[in-house]
C-alpha cells in the first residue's frame, strides 16, 4: 500500500512539473504585451518602456526566462508582480488567500453537508411528491447563472430590503470594533456569496448523492441488512450511504481546486478579493510571474484534488487497497 | 438675526480672501465620514510609483506640491496657482523662482517639511524617466535656507511655474533617502507612507479598502471628514449597487445607463465635472505593419477628411455619453477649454463634401458592389477597439454604419486589452480606438501629435507627422504668451485630419446628498476633499464613528 501510495503521489508530482512546464511557455505565446495595459492610456516614453522591460527580464531569452523561473521557485521565490509594481508574487497571493480560502471553504462545507444530506433524504423518498419537488428545485438552480443570481440577490436583499451588505469583505467603518462585533460583519458580507456560489453546487451534489443512494439501495446487501432487522436508519447510515459516498468522493477531488480559484464572476459581483479575480488580472495585464504564481497553486490544489480522491478510494473500498 | 449677518458677511470675506474658498463651508458643515467606491486598488501611493487612477488619488490627498493648479486649470503664466506647501513664490528673474515654504508645514511623523526634501524630490525625479523628461527645463533647485528653495529654469517660458509644481509632488528625504527608487514598492514607506497632505495613510486591506483620516496638524487646517475609504469594487456594477445599498458615498466615471439607474434616486447628486480625456478613432498614417510604407488609403488627407466629415458626432455621442460629453474637433479634452478660440464651432457633419473628396481622391464604386474602390483596391478598413472599454466599440460601431451608407467597408475587432495595445504600439492597424488622459497643458501634444515621436510605440503610433506642428510646438516650448501658438497648432490639426475626434467626455459623478462640497477639480476629482462636510442635520451612523 505504501509503495502504491508513493506512486500516486509521483505521478501526482510529475503531472504537476509538466502541466507549469506547458503552461509557463503556453503563456508567452499567447499575444500581447505584459507591459501592453500600462502603457495603454498615458503616453510613455521608449525609455520608461525598457526599464520596465530589463526590471522584468521581458527583453531576455525565453529559455534565460525559464531557467530564471526555474532557479527562484525551487528556493520558494515566485519573482515579483508586474501589476503590483514589483512585489513578491508569494506576498500577493498571501494577501489574497484567505478571502478565497474562506469562501471557497464556507461553499465546499456548504455543499458537501446540505447537498449530501438533501441528497440521502431525497433517495430514501424516491418517487414521492417531495423528491418531485425538490428535483425540479435542484434542477432549476443547476441552470441558474451565478453571477444572474448574484445580482438578483443583491438586488432583494442589499437595496430593497438593506438587509445585508451589496458587497466587498467588511464594513471599513468597524476596523476597531470589538472581535465578535468584526466576525459577525465578515459573516454578513459572506452571506450573498456564498449562497450564490452553493445553491448550484449544492444542486449538483444533491443529484449525484440521489441518483447514487437510489442505485445502492437496490443491492441485495441492503436488503439483507433490512431482513436482519436492522433500524432503517442504521441501514441507510451504516450500509448505504458509506457505498454511495463513491461518486460524490469523485465530485469532491473536482470541486477541491474552488478553494483556491475562487469564482471570477462571483467575487466580480460582491468585490470579494479573492484569487479569481487576482488570475483574472495577471491573464489581462500579461503578468507572467503573477500568473505562474496562481496556476502553481491552482494545479496543485487540481493535483491534489485527483490524487486525494484516489487515496479517498483506497481508504474506502477494500477491493481498491487489494489491487 | 446680527449674528447671521455678521458670520454671512464674515464668510463672504473668507471667500474673498481664501484664494480656495473653503473656509465657509467648514465653518458651516460638521464633520464626517467618506465612502468612495472606486475602481482599483491602491498599490504603492508614494508619487513617481504607479500610475493607476486610485493611486494618483490618494497619493494627492496625502502628499502635497508646492502649489496647484487654480480653478481655471490653465498652466500659463503664475497668477492662477493656488499656494500650498510654499505660501509665497516670486521671480529673480526670467528664468529664477524663488518658493517661500509655509514654516507651519510638517510631514506625517511631526517632521517639519524643509527646503531639503524639495531638492530631493527633484533629485529624485530624474530616475523616473517620465518624470525626469517632464522636468528637463529645470536647470537645478537649491535650498537656500530650511524654507527658501531657488528654482534656475534653462530658459524662460510661460509655463515654468507649472513645470516646477504639477510634477513634483514633494517627498520626505529624511524617510526616504536610503530607498532606492525601485525598492520603494517594496518597503516599509511603500507600505506605510508619510505625506504631509491633508490626509494621513491609516491602513490597506488588499483589493478591498484603503483608510485615511485626517491629519490633526495639518497646517491649512484639519479636514472635516475624519476619515476616507476607499472602497475597491472592480466592477460598475457592484459600485452602483454600493451606492444604491447605503455602502457608499460617492462614485465617479460613472456610465450613462449608471446615471440613468440613478436618476429616480433622491440621495445622490449628479455632477458632471469637466475631465481631460478625449476619445478619439485614430488613422494610421502608415502601411500596418509596416512604418516605411505609406498607407494605401488613409495617407491621402482627403480621405481623412472625408472619413470625419461624414459622421454625425454630436448624434454618435449622445447615444453613448448622454449629455454628458462635448464635441471636440482636434486634442482638446475639456479641460482646455482656456486654449479653444471662443465661438469655435465644435463638430461638423458634411456627407456631401465627404462623398465629394473621396470622388476627389478616385474613390468610386466601379464595379457596382456597394464599396467604393480604387485600381481594383476596395476602400476598406479595420477598426480595432479594446473589449473592455464600454465606450469605444459603441463608436466604434457607429462608424462602421455610418460608413457603409458611403460605400466605405468598416470592420470592427474588438481585441484584448494587451493584443490590442501591442497591435497599437506595432502599427499594426488602420484605425485605431483610443482614448487618452492628457495632462492640464497642451504642450504634450509633442507625445502624439509631433513629427519627433512618429511610430514610437505609446506615443505617436499613428505616425502622424507635419513638420509645421512641430515648429509650432517648439515656438510654444519658449514662447511666453502660447495660447495664439496652441491655437494654430489646433488649426493645422484639423486640417490634417489625423484622427475622428469623437468626444471630449465629462467624468460624471454621484455624491450623496448630506454633503456640502466644493467644486470637483477636473484632473483629480477628490483634491478638494479636505474642504468637504457633511450638511448638520443629515449625519449618518457612520459620520460619527472615530478611529485611530
Amino acid at each position: 500500500m505504501i509503495r502504491w501510495l508513493l506512486l500516486r503521489t509521483g505521478q501526482a508530482l510529475v503531472t504537476l512539473v509538466v502541466a507549469l512546464v506547458i503552461l509557463f511557455f503556453l503563456m508567452r505565446l499567447v499575444p500581447g504585451e505584459p507591459l501592453a495595459p500600462m502603457t495603454g492610456e498615458r503616453p510613455q516614453s521608449q525609455e520608461e518602456i525598457d526599464r520596465f522591460r530589463r526590471r522584468y527580464c521581458l527583453d531576455c531569452p525565453l529559455p534565460v526566462q525559464f531557467a530564471n523561473f526555474v532557479t527562484r521557485a525551487v528556493k520558494g521565490d515566485l519573482g515579483t508582480s508586474i501589476r503590483f509594481n514589483g512585489r513578491p508574487v508569494t506576498q500577493v497571493i498571501r494577501e489574497r488567500l484567505p478571502a478565497t480560502l474562506l469562501l471557497g471553504g464556507t461553499v465546499l462545507v456548504l455543499n458537501f453537508t446540505v447537498g449530501l444530506l438533501l441528497g440521502v433524504w431525497q433517495a430514501v423518498r424516491k418517487g414521492t411528491r417531495v423528491d418531485r419537488v425538490l428535483s425540479a428545485v435542484s434542477l432549476v438552480c443547476y441552470a441558474i447563472p451565478s453571477f444572474w443570481l448574484g445580482y438578483v440577490l443583491v438586488w432583494i436583499f442589499a437595496i430593497k430590503l438593506h438587509w445585508l451588505p451589496s458587497a466587498s469583505m467588511s464594513e471599513p467603518t468597524l476596523s476597531n470594533a470589538p472581535l465578535l462585533v468584526r466576525v459577525g460583519d465578515l459573516a454578513r458580507h459572506l452571506v450573498l456569496p456564498a449562497v450564490t456560489l452553493s445553491v448550484v453546487s449544492i444542486a449538483a451534489t444533491m443529484r449525484y448523492q440521489r441518483n447514487a443512494m437510489i442505485e445502492v439501495l437496490r443491492l441485495d446487501y441492503i436488503r439483507t441488512a433490512r431482513a436482519k432487522g436492522l433500524p432503517e436508519s442504521a441501514v441507510i447510515r451504516r450500509h448505504a450511504w458509506r457505498n454511495a459516498l463513491f461518486p460524490v468522493l469523485t465530485l469532491f477531488g473536482l470541486w477541491l481546486p474552488i478553494l483556491v480559484t475562487g469564482s471570477v464572476f462571483v467575487e466580480s459581483v460582491f468585490s470579494w478579493s479573492g484569487l479569481g479575480s487576482l488570475a483574472t488580472d495577471a491573464i489581462g495585464f500579461r503578468d507572467y510571474p503573477l500568473l505562474m504564481g496562481t496556476a502553481i497553486l491552482v494545479s496543485s490544489m487540481i493535483v491534489f484534488g485527483g490524487w486525494l480522491t484516489d487515496v479517498g478510494y483506497m481508504v474506502l473500498d477494500p477491493r481498491v487497497r487489494r489491487r | 438675526m446680527l449674528r447671521s449677518v455678521l458670520r454671512i458677511t464674515a464668510c463672504a470675506g473668507l471667500l474673498v480672501a481664501s484664494v480656495s474658498g473653503s473656509a465657509c463651508a467648514q465653518r458651516e458643515g460638521v464633520n464626517g465620514v467618506l465612502v468612495i467606491a472606486t475602481g482599483a486598488d491602491v498599490s504603492t501611493p508614494v508619487p513617481g510609483v504607479d500610475q493607476n487612477q486610485t493611486n494618483w488619488q490618494v497619493t494627492n490627498l496625502l502628499f502635497l506640491r508646492l502649489a496647484e493648479l487654480g480653478p481655471t486649470l490653465s498652466t500659463v503664466g503664475d497668477k492662477d496657482f493656488v499656494p500650498m506647501l510654499a505660501r509665497s513664490w516670486k521671480r529673480r528673474d526670467s528664468v529664477t523662482v524663488v518658493f517661500e515654504l509655509d514654516p507651519r508645514a510638517l510631514w506625517h511623523d511631526g517632521t517639519p517639511v524643509t527646503s531639503r526634501d524639495v531638492v530631493f524630490t527633484f533629485e529624485r525625479s530624474h530616475q523616473i524617466p517620465d518624470l525626469a523628461t517632464a522636468t528637463q527645463r529645470i536647470a537645478s533647485v537649491t535650498a537656500d535656507g530650511p524654507t527658501r528653495v531657488v528654482f534656475r529654469f534653462r530658459h524662460g517660458y510661460a509655463e515654468q511655474l507649472y513645470d516646477a509644481t504639477y510634477h513634483l509632488m514633494i517627498l520626505p528625504e529624511h524617510l526616504l533617502a536610503g530607498i532606492p527608487q525601485d525598492s520603494i514598492a517594496a518597503s516599509e514607506f511603500g507600505k506605510h507612507p508619510v505625506g504631509s497632505g491633508p490626509f494621513r495613510w491609516v491602513r490597506r486591506v488588499p483589493d478591498q479598502v484603503i483608510e485615511l483620516a485626517a491629519f490633526d496638524k495639518f497646517f491649512l487646517g484639519k479636514p472635516k471628514m475624519d476619515r476616507i475609504y476607499f472602497r475597491v469594487a472592480r466592477a460598475p456594477d457592484a459600485r452602483l449597487n454600493l451606492l444604491l445599498s447605503g455602502d457608499a458615498d460617492v462614485t465617479e466615471l460613472l456610465s450613462w445607463a449608471a446615471v440613468q439607474r440613478l436618476q429616480g434616486n433622491q440621495e445622490f447628486s449628479i455632477i458632471p465635472v469637466t475631465s481631460p480625456a478625449i476619445t478619439y478613432a485614430l488613422f494610421n498614417q502608415k502601411a500596418p505593419g509596416d512604418r516605411t510604407r505609406p498607407h494605401p488609403i488613409l495617407s491621402d488627407a482627403r480621405v481623412r477628411r472625408a472619413l470625419v466629415l461624414a459622421l454625425d458626432r454630436p448624434a454618435m455621442l449622445r447615444a453613448v455619453y448622454g449629455p454628458y460629453a462635448v464635441g471636440n474637433d482636434g486634442p482638446v479634452p475639456q479641460i482646455f477649454a482656456w486654449v479653444e478660440e471662443p465661438g469655435h464651432n465644435a463638430v461638423r457633419t458634411d456627407t456631401a463634401a465627404a462623398r465629394r473628396l473621396l470622388a476627389d481622391a478616385g474613390w468610386t464604386d466601379h464595379n457596382g458592389d456597394g464599396i467604393l474602390d480604387k485600381d481594383g483596391m476596395p476602400l476598406e478598413l479595420t477598426i480595432n477597439s479594446p473589449n473592455a472599454s464600454p465606450q469605444r466599440p459603441m463608436f466604434a460601431q457607429q462608424m462602421q454604419e455610418r460608413w457603409r451608407q458611403l460605400g466605405i467597408k468598416a470592420n470592427v475587432q474588438l481585441l484584448d486589452g494587451p493584443i490590442w495595445v501591442q497591435r497599437r504600439n506595432a502599427g499594426q492597424f488602420d484605425i485605431d480606438m483610443s482614448n487618452a488622459q492628457l495632462d492640464p497643458t497642451p504642450s504634450g501634444w509633442r507625445n502624439s501629435w509631433s513629427c519627433a515621436t512618429a511610430g514610437k510605440p505609446a506615443q505617436n503610433v499613428g505616425s502622424y507627422c507635419d513638420p509645421a506642428i512641430d515648429s509650432l510646438l517648439q515656438a510654444a516650448y519658449t514662447s511666453r504668451d502660447v495660447v495664439p501658438v496652441y491655437r494654430r497648432i489646433l488649426a493645422h490639426i484639423r486640417e490634417d485630419a489625423p484622427a475622428v475626434f469623437l468626444s471630449a467626455p465629462a467624468n460624471v459623478v454621484a455624491v450623496h446628498r448630506r454633503f456640502a462640497t466644493r467644486p470637483l477639480r477636473s484632473d483629480m476629482i477628490w483634491l478638494g476633499l479636505r474642504d468637504w462636510s457633511v450638511t448638520p442635520g443629515l449625519q449618518l451612523p457612520r459620520d460619527r464613528a472615530r478611529g485611530n
